[in-house]
């Protein structure tokens, strides 16, 4: 289980305080998807980072089977992260080359027949020998989350993974990442403003708000919480926007 | 310590495959190189006619000997800064940064894997360098090893700290050209017999190697001693600070900043 516990944080902005994240406490079960959502500047980011041992906490903590983030080797060796805007991936390197790297870059040895699952799971065979600087922006996305899914570690952060696509592609990656869910029992936390991708594959959503967690319950629970037939109209009734 | 082999091999691999994909501009590098070094050698010979063949003959040895420290010491700094730009453009910084092993063993990783690379560049330059000059330098390479090791690992302790300020100040490394200045006067500051400037680092590494190769000092047990405990000094020191500056920015959510 993924237990975050009362993780806080606070940024100087311009010589002001701003609560990123306040007073969060969640706890995800093994093989659970949790979407994140909230508007921009809500602190889903941060939250991410800060799970990912990427921002540290001003306090609280994160473990993942009773393993602390301040224990900070064993806890990385259980996660991964997909970083917002294709910064999980090297792009002199080909597809290929980047999951091999990546992986070896964390001591892991990954045989070709392992990299070569994961090319053909997000249909890269076209593309695995080219240079990722070259490829689309699509197919950047595609191999920046193969490469954080050949890892298999036992729970994934993905930041936006479906931001800047086309509905093809976006769709063609929920997809995968769903099969991929149910079948390997993972802990997955995403971030994201896609509704469909949250009605697609979210065991549970939770709303964040300046820091703070204004709703966690599953999409369904939301829904008739706000009365509506899609999550996209719940939370625009929910903003008030509608 | 499987790990960190499988690391290293790992880095020493994609070091390679890049080598080879921008293979045009490692040769370019090399070039300019060897003509620097052309241009060394015909200024030193032009002063031949005003000093005696013995001390013309000291300042081509020290002319080799210094341009493959230079090398080292240059390759190295530029190394850590260079790998954390490298990997901030090349989008893999933050995969450093959550790493399990650590992103300071990453770079020193990092480095040693490089290294490979600067000592294939050596290995070309300097023969190279030894047919113009018409002076063939013999080394030993016993002695060579015993002196590298304290030159590259001071050299790592100030590129630890170096890289680790790139992480919170985001403009240094547009300073790095100042960097060889900096160098240039580190290994010619005197720092031999031991003196206030031989504990400024680099300075006795890269003064021993000189004054060892051209015969002008011996290799006594206590300099062997004060290299390896300085080299040591600098390195932990490197990891340290390293290790500080990667907390703030953490702390201060400034390590995806650009």
């Amino acid at each position: 289980m993924l237990i975050v516990d009362r993780v806080s944080k606070k940024f100087n902005v311009n010589g002001k305080e701003k609560i990123a994240v306040d007073n969060v406490s969640v706890k995800i079960k093994k093989g659970e998807t949790v979407c994140i959502v909230g508007p921009n500047g809500a602190g889903k980011t941060t939250t991410v980072k800060i799970c990912s041992g990427f921002v540290s906490p001003d306090s609280g903590n994160v473990y993942y089977d009773s393993i602390s983030l301040l224990n900070r080797k064993k806890y990385l060796e259980k996660i991964s992260v997909l970083f917002e805007g294709i910064r999980s991936i090297n792009w002199a390197l080909t597809p290929l080359e980047n999951m091999e790297y990546l992986s070896g870059l964390r001591g892991i040895k990954k045989n070709k027949k392992d990299i070569e699952k994961y090319i053909e799971m997000f249909e890269l065979g076209d593309y695995k020998n080219q240079q990722c600087n070259s490829l689309s922006r699509g197919n950047q996305q595609k191999v920046a989350i193969a490469c954080c899914l050949c890892l298999e570690t036992d729970v994934v952060f993905m930041d936006e993974p479906t931001l800047g696509l086309d509905m093809e592609i976006s769709h063609k990656i929920i997809k995968i990442l769903k099969t991929y869910a149910q079948t390997n029992k993972k802990i997955f936390v995403i971030t994201t403003h896609d509704s469909d991708f949250i009605e697609e594959i979210a065991d549970k959503v939770l709303i964040i708000e300046k820091g703070k967690i204004m709703f966690e319950g599953s999409c369904e629970k939301f829904k008739t919480v706000q009365n509506t037939n899609t999550f996209k109209e719940a939370y625009l009734k929910y903003r008030r926007v509608i | 310590m499987k790990r960190i082999i499988t690391v290293f091999l790992n880095e020493l691999k994609y070091s390679f495959i890049i080598l080879n994909r921008y293979r045009i501009n490692w040769m370019f590098g090399l070039s300019n190189l060897f003509l620097s070094v052309l241009f060394l050698n015909l200024g030193i010979k032009s002063f031949g006619n005003y000093v005696t063949e013995n001390v013309l003959d000291l300042k081509l040895t020290q002319m080799i000997i210094g341009l493959f420290v230079f090398i080292v010491i240059a390759e190295g700094l530029n190394n850590i800064i260079s790998k954390i730009t490298e990997a901030k453009q090349s989008g893999v910084l933050e995969q450093i940064i959550v790493n399990p092993l650590g992103s300071k063993y990453i770079f020193v990783i990092k480095f040693f894997a490089d290294f490979v690379i600067v000592f294939i560049s050596i290995a070309i330059i300097i023969p190279l360098t030894m047919i113009i000059t018409s002076k063939i330098i013999s080394f030993n390479i016993y002695k060579l090893i015993i002196l590298l090791i304290p030159l590259l690992f001071c050299t790592l302790g100030v590129g630890l700290i170096l890289g680790g300020a790139t992480l919170v100040f985001k403009k240094l490394q547009s300073a790095t050209h100042l960097m060889q200045f900096l160098i240039l006067t580190l290994m010619v500051i005197p720092s031999y017999p031991i003196n206030p400037y031989s504990f400024l680092p680099i300075t006795v590494e890269s003064m021993a190697i000189n004054k060892v190769f051209s015969s002008q000092i011996s290799l006594s047990f206590d300099l062997v001693v004060f290299l390896y405990a300085h080299s040591l000094a600098y390195f932990i020191l490197g990891l340290l600070v390293y290790s500080k500056f990667e907390d703030y920015a953490k702390t201060k959510g400034i390590l995806g900043h650009y």
